[in-house]
């Protein structure tokens, strides 16, 4: 595999799942709403 | 006296709910193939453009819409913009024409992952297919007889579907904490047996290889804003319903990007497990890997149970673990359709979704009849073709045309940044009122071009116009007459035009 298909595939990967890191983080840093209930 | 709403246990129950709804077959058996045509790793660019500036602001809008207003599509639209309501009743009639034929597709996989017990499909997984196990027969007109496997297959479906949703939230939810992340294992563990193969490297090399002077094609950036657009759930009605069973002060923002990037995150990792299981085939065959790589059922039922017989090493599990993945994948889909139209006719007309869900599932498992004959297939492709392009390009661009101008946009953009972890910008704004109506509009064109000549598919005219033309018809007029009879007993207009409807307290349980 050449060169530009992994920094391709590295620069996906951090936009993708480093994006969704960063939100995740910020919902659990929020957590304002985790008490919703009425199961 | 009005009951309260049902409530999501909790935020994690909802995003997961949300993410199984975007997360389908289309994650698996077309993003890599579209990725892989349009400039391979270079396609990731105006993928990511169009996620950022369509999939995550129309993820918004219709979490908002649902969440602001706590009503399903057709109830909500018609608070939103009176005289509007029959468009959620297009995204329902929708949902549920999908949802009759997915219902097919995952009865298949269930047949399938008991054919992978001893690979039932020999040499020739091709021939199996389509002339053995599906006896295509020679034209739409051509029903043939009725196939008792698949048969067996769409009961099971909707069993599970009924079972799942006989409870409401509170059956969902224990769900999706299982079928949502079961998938991900299961495609994890193909990706692992996929680069692990000979000839996995020289797969991936196709499906990463960025070919730059692409991103100067028009249609590559057309191809990028489609698969986002289909593939996160948007139009359908679904994620309005969903959204309506959160309280009204919760976040919409942050939950959008959620969806949308896990959304985006699962489709780039199937490339993985696509295009290095496709490299094995191509190097096995010893043919060069774009004439073993396909899409579509092609993909799912010829080129992986093909590459599955000649795994070196349990191919019988890995079989089980593909089609097992294919229908956890599928049924949190499939559910969700089938949530928008139960939600949508409790709103209007309160009846009791113990009861109507039972109803629903029926219906559902009769309307998936006629793809279950020798013909089916056909029919099949006839109806998702326009169900698609005709029915959730129309319905999103209809959605970002009242959204964008004729309510007070701006006020339902401080009502996502009042009630959100973070805010959204201007730039909100321009991509609901400019960019993603006009890039709908010039996909729906193109595709009305396409349609004319020559004729899609090469179908013979007549089963174009009942499976395409006719099926879109019938689920507008219905919708029409649907928001008609509920415009009768009409309710008090909401006061969105004079400004108080997008910015006041969000009237829940209403």
């Amino acid at each position: 595999m050449n060169i530009s298909a992994v920094v391709f595939a590295i620069l996906t990967s951090v936009f993708l799942y480093g994006g969704l890191a960063v939100c995740i983080r910020i919902a659990l840093m929020k957590n304002r709403d985790t008490v919703e209930t009425s199961e | 006296m009005s009951q309260p709403r049902d409530r999501w246990a909790s935020r994690l129950k909802f995003i997961l709910a949300a993410v199984g709804l975007a997360v389908g077959l289309g994650n698996v058996w077309r993003f890599p193939y579209v990725a892989y045509e349009n400039g391979g790793g270079a396609f990731m660019i105006p993928y990511l453009v169009a996620l950022f500036t369509a999939g995550i602001p129309l993820l918004m809008l219709e979490f908002g819409i649902g969440q602001r207003l706590q009503k399903a599509a057709p109830q909500a639209m018609e608070k939103l913009r009176p005289g509007t309501g029959w468009i959620g009743w297009w995204a329902v009639g929708i949902s549920l024409v999908i949802v009759a034929y997915y219902a097919v597709i995952m009865a298949w996989a269930w047949n399938y992952l008991h054919f992978s017990l001893t690979q039932a499909w020999g040499n020739n997984a091709n021939s199996f297919f389509y002339d053995q196990y599906l006896s295509v027969s020679e034209s739409p007109g051509e029903f043939g007889s009725i196939n008792l496997p698949i048969l067996g297959g769409l009961a099971l479906t909707w069993i599970s579907i009924y079972l799942i949703l006989r409870k409401g939230l509170i059956s969902v939810g224990k769900v999706v904490i299982w079928t949502v992340p079961l998938p991900v294992i299961l495609l994890l563990i193909l990706v692992i047996r996929g680069v692990t193969l000979d000839g996995a490297m020289e797969g991936l090399s196709y499906y990463l290889t960025p070919d730059l002077s692409r991103l100067l094609d028009p249609e590559v950036w057309l191809a990028a804003y489609g698969q986002v657009f289909f593939s996160v759930g948007i139009g359908w009605g679904i994620m309005i319903a969903y959204a309506s069973y959160r309280p009204g002060k919760t976040d919409i923002t942050n939950n959008a990007f959620i969806t949308a990037l896990l959304d985006g995150g699962i489709s780039f990792l199937a490339g993985f497990a696509v295009f290095s299981t496709v490299g094995y085939l191509a190097h096995l065959n010893q043919v060069p890997v774009p004439d073993a790589v396909q899409s579509g059922f092609g993909l799912a039922f010829v080129a992986y149970p093909t590459a599955i017989s000649q795994m070196p090493f349990l191919p019988a599990v890995f079989g089980i673990v593909f089609f097992l993945m294919l229908l956890t994948l599928g049924i949190d889909s499939a559910f969700g359709m089938v949530e928008a139209v139960i939600a949508a006719v409790h709103d209007e007309w309160k009846i009791s979704k113990k009861t109507f869900t039972l109803f629903a599932c029926i219906g559902g498992f009769l309307l998936g009849l006629p793809f279950v004959f020798d013909n089916g297939i056909y029919w099949l492709d006839i109806v998702d073709h326009w169900a698609c392009a005709y029915g959730l390009a129309v319905v999103g661009l209809l959605e970002c045309i009242i959204a964008g101008w004729m309510i007070r946009t701006q006020e339902f953009r401080m009502y996502l940044n009042a009630v959100s972890d973070f805010r959204v910008g201007n730039w909100w704004t321009f991509c609901i009122r400019f960019l993603t109506p006009v890039i709908l509009l010039i996909m729906f064109a193109r595709t009305l071009i396409q349609e004319i000549t020559p004729l899609y598919g090469d179908y013979p005219s007549w089963s174009l116009w009942i499976g395409g033309w006719g099926v879109t018809t019938v689920v507008v007029l219905i919708s029409v007459i649907l928001h008609l009879k509920s415009k009768m007993k009409e309710l008090p207009p909401l006061p969105v035009a004079d400004g108080e409807g997008l910015s006041g307290e969000p009237d829940r349980n209403k």
